[in-house]
């Protein structure tokens, strides 16, 4: 079972809670998934119009409060954002995010380093949104992260693992848990990254903006559970060289000794 | 007198507490209040008095990934 900051996970899959067309669609998702995980984000309460509470429909008995610091242009602001976060959620659990250019979304690995060392010295368990730096995963992992979060691809653009290759490295150097952030934008994506033996993935647009958002969920749930079964049973080795799968001796006739092993 | 609440200027009584102002609006069931950067505790904010100019920030959660 997964274990993040001694807390156990049975479902790994993560859920984002944006862009869900309303509240009832976001409960529906939630129960289809199974998660136990679920991110929000800190904004001004709108006081002309007052909006939907999502914490009518997000039972913080039963789910993971993971909130994030979306909007974080620095380490500053960051630490600003995890301390509101702290106060409305009353735990400690923090998505960090830092993201200097709001064109690309991508987080800034300075800022991020320097927020999550002072965060974990003021007790938060800080989860960094960072790029898929195997090196930058480490540093994070030495001054205390809880777990590591690289994107597959740039938040929002359901590109899927389009840094393989990294993850990969950082999933074999890591110590702490590896949950793959960002990009995933079908169930083949998620099962992907759980294949490679990331320990979980978070979802949210693929799923919130999806025709139908239970069902997207309950698929994506599966194509985790999947890959993790995959992962756990070993996956064959890739080759170049051919090997057939069907036996080579016991050709039926003369006329097939084509078929016979060469 | 004037305070900003969530970046809008705001006319208030003078005198007024941080409750009695929270009280004019349609608050979520769970938010925070920052005066001046500072996080108030919810036990201060019937005691908690405004003055000129004094920036408040009512944070909650919504969506997000």
């Amino acid at each position: 079972m997964l274990t993040i900051a001694d807390s156990p996970f049975r479902s790994r899959l993560f859920l984002g809670t944006g862009k869900f067309g309303s509240t009832a669609l976001l409960k529906e998702a939630i129960d289809a998934s199974g998660t136990e995980m679920v991110t929000v984000a800190l904004r001004r309460v709108d006081l002309r119009d007052p909006e939907d509470d999502i914490m009518t429909v997000v039972n913080q008995n039963t789910l993971v409060f993971l909130p994030n610091t979306s909007g974080a242009r620095n380490s500053d602001e960051a630490i600003r954002l995890a301390h509101l976060a702290r106060a409305v959620s009353k735990t400690n659990w923090l998505k960090l995010e830092v993201t200097p250019d709001p064109r690309t979304l991508l987080p800034d690995p300075a800022e991020t380093l320097i927020a999550t060392e002072k965060l974990v010295k003021e007790g938060f368990i800080v989860l960094p949104y960072i790029n898929a730096d195997p090196i930058l995963a480490l540093r994070l992992q030495d001054v205390g992260a809880a777990a590591v979060m690289p994107l597959g691809s740039p938040i929002g653009t359901n590109q899927g693992i389009l840094t393989a290759f990294q993850i990969a490295i950082i999933i074999e150097q890591a110590s702490v848990p590896v949950v793959v952030d960002a990009g995933i934008g079908a169930p083949s994506h998620a099962a992907q990254a759980m294949e490679m033996g990331a320990d979980a993935v978070l979802v949210n647009t693929a799923i919130a903006v999806s025709g139908n958002p239970a069902v997207m969920a309950s698929a994506f749930a599966q194509a985790v559970r999947a890959g993790r079964s995959a992962y756990e049973a070993g996956l064959g080795q890739k080759s170049l060289q051919t090997r057939a799968s069907s036996p080579q001796k016991g050709s039926l006739s003369e006329d097939l000794s084509f078929l016979d092993d060469k | 007198m004037n305070v900003v609440i969530n970046g809008v200027e705001t006319i208030i009584s003078p005198g007024s507490t941080l409750a009695a102002v929270l009280q004019k609006h349609e608050l979520p069931s769970s938010y925070v209040v920052e005066l001046n950067e500072k996080i108030l505790d919810p036990e201060e904010y019937e005691t908690q008095l405004l003055k000129e100019g004094d920036t408040l920030e009512i944070i909650r959660f919504v969506g997000g990934g």
